[in-house]
């Protein structure tokens, strides 16, 4: 108790005690000075119905879509490719690929807002191309494709991370298994496929879990770098209950978005973990 | 120096009972060995003597004092680890002198008892080394001299020898039992080497199944040991054992001894020796020899089905497979275990 | 951390070999391409930059670092960035090592439930826990304060650490535990002569990895510090944008500056950050 004591002390204080919180506030309706009025569930349902909420939680779908099916596989692959040695400088090019991930959102999101914005890089580069110097970027106007410029970005900036988790999951690999599928003559292909793929389920698994926890919780950079707009057309979860509690001082109903976010993230992790180590144990 | 006596010592993890009823006296300066199968309990006894386990009933003490509640580091034991538990951050002198510091000891007697320990143990140049640059034998050195330098009343050897090869093991049992010659300490030490067990000890206790099975010399239990689980398991090739009825009555015959129906016979590999296949006790068909130079191992199956083996002169046997063989042997070197594998002769 | 790759060669399939360089070289390209363009329009003058954005700069300049360093009032951000920084990973690191220590080796039920209790944290982090915070530092009138900055920065990243550390201290061996035992030493000297100096890989990495954590976070800063002296480098850019459209070139040398430490941190400590992330990922 003495050792564990002063840890557990900071770590309930300062997050069991505000999710509590916000859990109480939540069925209130309170502006920040005088008392709450409880409200009961209007907070929850007021945001079920609210559109923005459902276009935010599409957009993290879409988060979620890019890890699963490009930072996910394309990290694995670059992996691959450096563990297996199949290029020169393998070091060189883990840590250039690996360098995005310790920048800063702020940083990684004013840069792209730059890239992206009307008359940015992007549109300055398209405009050269096709002789038209005034050429303008709108991405940013279309409801549905606000939210693509971020779906680069985060390809750009985080498939190191799953390159370094499969990297050291590879290195785990007992070297002689490689060089005995070798001299049973497979090729690079079958070495792939048929014995390293294989082994790597569980990890595939634990980084989709991974990315989806990410994706609930991370909202800065896409905050410095679109503010969620135009409108709320690139807005996501976290967004949303970021401008629902301080752009109009409605703690009650920021409040319960966000324990929407704690408990789904919470819920969701709880029980992929579940269904994954179910997954794991059968193969 | 001290003596050690447990007395009706048990231990339990939760409801699960490893250790029962142990009752065991050492007397002072006596090396004792407990042997047996991997399981059995051997760490987990010589740990609760060390303080590092609780134990659930009974009462242990050194040299006369009842140690239940004395913390490990006051009941006058040093212990030597299995994997030596160095401490890798420190250098080897460090590692020596770790205990005298706890304990307050002032810098030259600190100084001094390092050195004597590394002295003795030819570990002099290694002091200001870090365990990872050292042999497994100059570590194994090492764990024993942090123990010399506390010289404590009884030191614990967790089968220090284990991680060592043949030659190594060799050498290093012949500098422990000169360790003992000289310091004259009692000492405790586990293995489940039963050569190690036969050359070092004055006792030897056997383990099985959280059970002390039998306590004595090394030539006690290898000449009478008190049940068929000892008999086993002291002396290799192990004990040959014969419990089938047609075998039983002749063997009673030959050797003129009474015979129950439930005995069963044991005879060692060394005590069988060729005979004619008329006047034989106990004859089969060879299977394998084995030859180590000194002697052979002539591997048999007997008509009941039996197999066993039978220590020989070298190259006494120049037989095919398959050939019947027959073997007698003294009666006295006959050792008869009752139904529930008592000795009862 | 042993890191063995086999060396020895497969047949490689064209397609599988033309695959491998494209996607690998290509990656590699889109990912230095922005960084480049960054550093070199820093470089640039305005009056370049109005011309064309993506042209590298004729004359190199360096109006736009010591526009950005004075204008930015980078070195208070910088101060108060180190402040907490340092500050919270000297916390971190005291309180999670014991914990872990307790943790992995002072087994009882009592400590595999606070264990499980602290793993929730690893679900939870400031950015998505903001609003509550938010709200019981104004109740509290911690807001506004360098200690309602601390606090939460300790709380969020102790439960990665003490993981970290648990993992690390688990794999120390018992025997050298009840080595020390005998020896005479208690739970207190274990922990000072045995586990601290055995955990020094760990600790490296638990403080490289919080360092870097506290050094990039924004939003915390950023909602509770309406006074600008206690801000922090990352607030501190992200206003100067605001504050100054369009001035690409004086923005981009703030973005390098900022970047600078983790640049630092990088070169020298790449296997520690590389082994955090890869252990954060694991911990489900
Ligand atoms: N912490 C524990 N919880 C439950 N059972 C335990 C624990 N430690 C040991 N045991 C059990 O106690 C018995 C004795 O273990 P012990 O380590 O003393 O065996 P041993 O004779 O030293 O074996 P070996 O030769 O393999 O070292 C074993 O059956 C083991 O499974
Ligand atoms: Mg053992």
């Amino acid at each position: 108790m003495l050792l564990t004591g002063p840890a557990l002390f900071v770590y309930a204080l300062v997050i069991v005690l505000p999710v509590l919180y916000s859990l109480v506030l939540s069925f209130t309706e309170w502006s920040g000075v005088g008392w709450p009025r409880f409200v009961g569930f209007e907070n929850y349902s007021r945001m079920l119905s609210d559109p923005v909420f459902w276009h935010s939680l599409r957009n993290n779908a879409l988060i979620v879509l890019v890890s699963l099916i490009g930072q996910i596989p394309l990290g694995f692959f670059l992996a691959y490719i450096l563990y297996r040695r199949l290029v020169r400088l393998p070091a060189f090019f883990e840590a250039v690929i690996f360098f995005p991930t310790l920048l800063s959102p702020v940083v990684v999101g004013l840069l792209f807002a730059v890239v992206f914005a009307p008359v940015g890089l992007i549109a300055d580069l398209i405009g050269k191309i096709q002789g038209l110097p005034l050429f303008e970027l709108l991405i940013f106007n279309s409801k549905s494709m606000a939210i693509v410029p971020y779906l680069i970005v985060i390809l750009w900036m985080y498939t190191g991370i799953y390159m370094i988790i499969f990297l050291a999951n590879l290195q785990k690999i007992q070297s002689e298994t490689i060089e005995a599928a070798v001299l049973d003559g497979a090729s690079e292909w079958g070495i792939l496929i048929k014995i390293v793929m294989p082994g790597q389920i569980p990890v595939f698994l634990t980084t989709s879990i991974y990315a989806i926890a990410g994706s609930l919780k991370g909202f800065e950079l896409l905050w410095v770098m679109t503010e969620g707009g135009p409108s709320y057309y690139s807005s996501v979860l976290g967004l949303y209950m970021i401008e629902s509690t301080f752009s109009y001082y409605k703690y009650g109903f920021g409040s319960a978005v966000a324990i929407m976010l704690i408990l789904l993230s919470v819920v969701v992790i709880v029980v992929l973990t579940q269904v994954a180590e179910r997954l794991a144990r059968e193969t | 120096m001290a003596s050690l006596k447990l007395r009706n010592v048990a231990k339990s993890y939760g409801t699960v009972q490893v250790m029962s009823g142990i009752n065991l006296s050492i007397g002072d300066g006596k090396l004792v060995v407990f042997v047996g199968p991997s399981g059995c309990g051997k760490s987990t006894l010589l740990r609760m003597i060390a303080g590092l386990e609780e134990i659930t009933s009974g009462t242990i003490s050194i040299g006369g004092e009842v140690v239940n509640d004395v913390i490990p580091s006051q009941r006058g034991v040093a212990m030597v680890f299995q994997s030596y538990a160095l401490y890798p951050h420190m250098t080897v002198y460090n590692n020596m002198a770790f205990a005298l510091r706890q304990a307050g000891s002032a810098q030259d007697e600190i100084d001094r008892r390092v050195r004597a320990a590394a002295e003795s143990l030819q570990i002099k140049d290694l002091l200001n080394r870090h365990p990872r640059q050292l042999s497994g034998g100059q570590r194994q050195r090492v764990a024993i001299g942090r123990a010399i330098v506390r010289e404590p009343e009884v030191f614990l050897f967790d089968e220090p020898l284990s991680n060592l090869d043949a030659a190594l093991r060799a050498q290093t049992r012949v500098e422990i039992a000169e360790l003992h010659a000289r310091l004259n300490t009692t000492m405790i030490y586990v293995t489940h080497d039963q050569v190690e067990a036969l050359t070092l000890a004055d006792n030897i206790v056997v383990l099985n199944n959280g059970r002390v099975e039998q306590v004595g010399t090394p030539m006690e239990l290898y000449h009478c040991p008190a049940n068929k689980f000892v008999a086993g398991f002291i002396g290799s090739p192990q004990m040959n054992f014969f419990s089938d009825e047609a075998e039983l009555n002749r063997l009673a015959s030959v050797l003129r001894i009474e015979l129950e129906e439930t005995s069963t016979l044991g005879v060692r590999p060394e005590h069988l020796f060729l005979c004619d296949a008329g006047k034989s006790f106990v004859s089969g068909a060879l299977r394998i020899v084995e030859q180590f130079g000194e002697y052979d191992l002539a591997y048999l199956t007997s008509k009941g089905g039996v197999d066993f083996i039978a220590k020989v002169p070298p190259e006494s046997i120049r037989g095919e497979r398959g050939q019947i063989l027959g073997f007698t042997a003294v009666s006295e070197h006959v050792h008869v275990f009752n139904e529930v594998g008592l000795r009862a002769r | 951390m042993s890191r063995q790759s086999p060396s020895v060669r497969a047949i490689v399939p064209w397609p599988f070999r033309i695959a491998a360089w494209v996607i690998l070289f290509g990656f590699t390209v889109f990912t230095i391409c922005p960084l480049v363009w960054v550093l070199y329009t820093s470089f640039k003058s305005q009056s370049e930059i109005m011309r064309s954005l993506i042209a590298p700069p004729l004359v190199w300049t360096l109006d736009n670092y010591r526009n950005a360093w004075e204008l930015g009032e980078f070195s208070g951000l910088f101060f108060n960035s180190f402040l907490y920084s340092t500050v919270t990973t000297v916390i971190v690191i005291l309180l999670s090592v014991s914990a872990g220590f307790a943790f992995a080796k002072i087994p009882s039920r009592k400590t595999r439930l606070w264990y499980s209790f602290f793993l929730v944290g690893l679900l939870i982090t400031i950015s998505s826990s903001i609003v509550p915070i938010f709200v019981a530092e104004t109740w509290l009138g911690l807001d506004n304060t360098r200690l309602g900055i601390l606090i939460p920065y300790v709380a969020f990243n102790i439960s990665f650490a003490v993981y970290l550390a648990v993992a690390y201290i688990r794999g120390i061996h018992d025997e050298i535990i009840e080595a020390a035992k005998l020896d005479g030493a208690n739970y207190l000297g274990i922990y000072r002569q045995i586990i601290l100096p055995m955990a020094r890989p760990i600790i490296t990495t638990i403080a490289i990895f919080t360092f870097h954590a506290c050094w990039i976070e924004y939003v915390l800063v950023y909602m509770i510090s309406s006074d600008s002296s206690i801000r922090t480098v990352q607030v501190g850019v992200s206003l100067l944008n605001g504050r100054l459209a369009f001035n690409y070139g004086f923005l981009f040398a703030a973005i390098v500056i900022a970047t600078l430490p983790l640049f630092i941190l990088f070169v020298f400590f790449r296997r520690h950050l590389q082994a955090g992330f890869s252990m954060g990922s694991m911990k489900g």
